[in-house]
């Protein structure tokens, strides 16, 4: 993908595309005016390269890095960052410990390609050592990690770039529009026609996509699509409990969930999914519309 | 309870409003109304009263939101008129209503004759505490308050109030400035308050500590200003615990009398015959000093447990010039008991020492000069307002709210209070008609409060 920004004038409708968060970007702007939502398009995605650049783990200069290379030093966090960092902190909580953005370490260890191959459980064990929320000293703006564990912002990264992506749009536009950033996606609607936005969701088994009208509301999906071990008839799901420093197991395939805004609509399914063979009767009592896919 | 049952939504929200912020949060389009019915009512049968309240608040794009207040008070029933229980029967005859018989004779009012005729003048048992029966006000409180983000991380905020009742009007401006620090953690504010009273009695104001009955009055109305200065620092301890210091000073000037007050004088703990009237006893208007200087410290904690339970613990103390110490520790836990449905538990203890002039009744020759018909008080200024006696009470209620769809509340509260005497026995010779005679009528009170609360 060497391009920068495609945009494309559809029925009615401008799409517009980039390449960002390692994965397909797109816009789609409720206007004809293709200048507008040239400007719009250039607006979204500048403001999600800003987000990449600065939470992504891949990259040595970010305040990310900052934090992780700190070796047990006190950072002081920029408002922005802080602002994640505390809702990181309030969904540890909330989740009785189950979301931890400490947790990425136990990447080291698990490789999800489809095979059989379980890591030693002694490997797994060592690595806990570096990991969980609770060792962590946390005092707005401050933050202290002790030497060897790691942050990483991924599992909220690309919600909040749609959110934030979001209302930069809604700002600056009046109209309906739709964020979608592979799969997880908030829409401000209806469209000019009255119209909703339409989005396809895997149904209960792999194919079969229901379409539904999306009105002004979020849509966030998660899932172990090819990502997975299998070994005695277990599928161990890519999603790590970082409690244990193992996978969730049964859990369904995928979840889709429909929220006032992404992160929201993220952070339901990604839990969802940790509740293993609970993930259903989870959602019900969330009182969300949900799509779970076994 | 387990995750996979407990509903996170609400918190989930919250948090996410928070990251998200300003952009987030939209220029809500509806007007927020709050409305409550208030009926309060003291034991005993003394005041009735029924509050109705409504208050309108709204945001707006550029984040200033204004707030408008309306409350209605009407209050009805018997309030002590300051003088002792005796052993013997004591006739009082109402200032305030002998002026609005007065008024009904001139303006041929008959409604107004048939209400007030027969209180002109009352009679009170023996052993009874004196309460005046023509006690009836209506009043009326409008309030208006803007706030507004500046640059910088500053919040202005301005407001306005006037109230009215049928002899008291009042009329007050106050501003605000509130900065924040350290990631809008700490916010520290500064508030000033002016406020003018005008006061003009039933009947002109009493001359101070001077005969009941006897009509010397220092013309028809008078006025008070009080100026307040707030210091405020609220700090975010942590994500579950928010903190709150303020710092308040008062200064009051002008008339700080209640006009309808009087004091029993006398002798040796009897009654003494009023020297103009044969019919009555001997009774002064009350006089209090022309200042007040207030200081008050107020420190709250509120501390979020569990899923959404709130704790919210609170300590005020207040001092003034006229030795009026006040120590109150307020309790309340916020049970949420399902998404819809809550429970608070509330406690008050509250705690006064008297004013240096507060004294049940006067005593003829330490305190007031009975000579013949010329009675001169020695004191400069006395109150029997058992407001400003020593005394402890006690608040205990409980409000039950329900949320009903996902904007709008209904609530009820119901509260009761009962105060309890501290003051030291005033001396009374024994076998007067002031013997063994209560020297505080200790109130006990309950209200109810049924609330609504909507979009619109």
């Amino acid at each position: 993908m060497t391009y920068q920004l495609q945009l494309t004038q559809l029925d009615g409708y401008c799409r517009v595309n980039f390449p960002a968060m390692a994965c397909l970007c797109e816009v789609l702007i409720d206007t004809s005016d293709l200048q507008q939502a040239l400007a719009l398009g250039e607006l979204a995605r500048s403001e999600t390269q800003r987000i990449e650049r600065k939470y992504s783990r891949y990259r040595k200069d970010n305040i990310v890095a900052e934090i992780n290379q700190a070796d047990g030093r006190t950072v002081t966090l920029d408002d922005e960052t802080a602002g994640l960092i505390e809702f990181a902190a309030e969904l540890y909580d909330l989740s009785e410990g189950r979301f931890d953005i400490t947790s990425g370490l136990l990447r080291q260890a698990w490789t999800f390609d489809g095979s059989d191959r379980l890591p030693p459980a002694a490997t797994v064990e060592a690595l806990l050592n570096n990991i969980g929320w609770s060792r962590v000293r946390w005092q707005p703006p401050q933050l202290t990690l002790q030497p060897g564990m790691e942050i990483d912002l991924g599992g909220i990264g690309k919600e909040y770039a749609v959110d934030r992506v979001y209302a930069e749009l809604e700002q600056a536009f009046n109209g309906a529009f739709l964020v979608n950033f592979g799969g997880d996606l908030r829409a401000r609607g209806p469209r000019a026609d009255g119209s909703q936005w339409q989005i396809g969701v895997e149904k209960v088994s792999a194919g079969q996509v229901e379409l539904i009208e999306l009105g002004t509301a979020a849509v966030a999906t998660s899932g172990d699509s090819q990502r997975f071990l299998l070994r005695d008839g277990v599928r161990y799901s890519h999603i790590l409990d970082p409690r244990s420093g193992w996978p969730v197991t049964d859990a369904p395939r995928a979840v889709t969930v429909v929220a006032s805004s992404c992160l929201q609509a993220g952070i339901f399914s990604t839990l969802a999914l940790m509740m293993g063979s609970e993930a259903e009767e989870f959602l019900a009592a969330q009182d969300v519309q949900f799509w779970s896919m076994r | 309870m387990q995750l996979k049952n407990k509903q996170i939504g609400k918190r989930l929200t919250l948090a996410t409003s928070a990251l998200l912020g300003s952009l987030q949060a939209q220029a809500a389009d509806y007007w927020e109304v709050s409305s409550a019915l208030l009926m309060y009512s003291e034991a005993d049968d003394r005041v009735q009263a029924v509050e109705p309240v409504l208050n309108l608040s709204r945001q707006f794009d550029d984040e200033s939101s204004i707030n408008v207040r309306v409350i209605y008070d009407a209050l009805t029933g018997s309030s002590p008129n300051g003088a002792m229980p005796a052993s013997v029967a004591q006739t009082f005859t109402s200032a305030s209503a002998a002026a609005r018989i007065e008024q009904a004779e001139e303006d041929d009012d008959e409604e107004e004759l048939e209400k007030y005729g027969d209180r002109g003048s009352y009679t009170i048992a023996p052993g009874d505490l004196p309460l005046d029966p023509s006690f009836e006000d209506n009043r009326t409180v409008l309030s208006l308050g803007w706030t507004r983000p500046l640059s910088n991380g500053y919040t202005m905020n301005l407001g306005g109030a006037y109230s009215s009742e049928g002899d008291f009007t009042s009329f007050s401006v106050n501003g605000a400035l509130a900065r924040d620090f350290n990631n809008k953690a700490t916010t520290v504010s500064l508030g000033l308050n002016l406020e003018a009273d005008s006061i003009n009695p039933n009947g002109g104001v009493p001359t101070a500590l001077t005969m009941y009955g006897a009509g010397n009055t220092d013309g028809s109305d008078d006025t008070k200003q009080v100026v307040d200065l707030m210091l405020g620092v609220t700090q975010v301890m942590n994500r579950r615990w928010l903190m709150q210091f303020n710092l308040g000073l008062s200064q009051s000037s002008g008339y700080q009398n209640d006009p309808y007050k009087i004091l029993t004088v006398v002798n040796d703990g009897n009654l003494i015959v009023n020297p103009d009237d044969p019919e009555s006893y001997l009774y002064l208007f009350e006089n209090r000093p022309e200042d007040r200087q207030k200081m008050s410290f107020f420190w709250q904690n509120k501390v979020a447990i569990g899923a959404d339970d709130v704790i919210d613990v609170g300590y005020r103390y207040m001092t003034d010039d006229w030795s009026v110490n006040s120590h109150t520790l307020d309790l309340t836990y916020h049970w949420q008991i399902s998404e819809g449905l809550y429970l608070e538990p509330h406690y008050r203890y509250y705690r006064q020492s008297a004013a240096d002039f507060y004294t049940p009744f006067l005593n003829a020759g330490s305190e007031v000069e009975v000579v013949g018909s010329s009675v001169t008080a020695l004191v400069d200024e006395a109150s029997s307002d058992p407001r400003l006696g020593a005394f402890s009470a006690d608040t205990m209620g409980l409000k039950v709210g329900l949320a009903l769809g996902s904007s709008s509340e209904l609530s009820l509260r119901y509260e009761v209070y009962q105060q309890h005497d501290d003051n030291s026995l005033k001396a009374v010779a024994a076998g007067s008609h002031l013997d063994g005679m209560s020297q505080f009528a200790e109130l006990s009170a309950s209200w109810v409060q049924l609330g609504y609360t909507f979009r619109w």
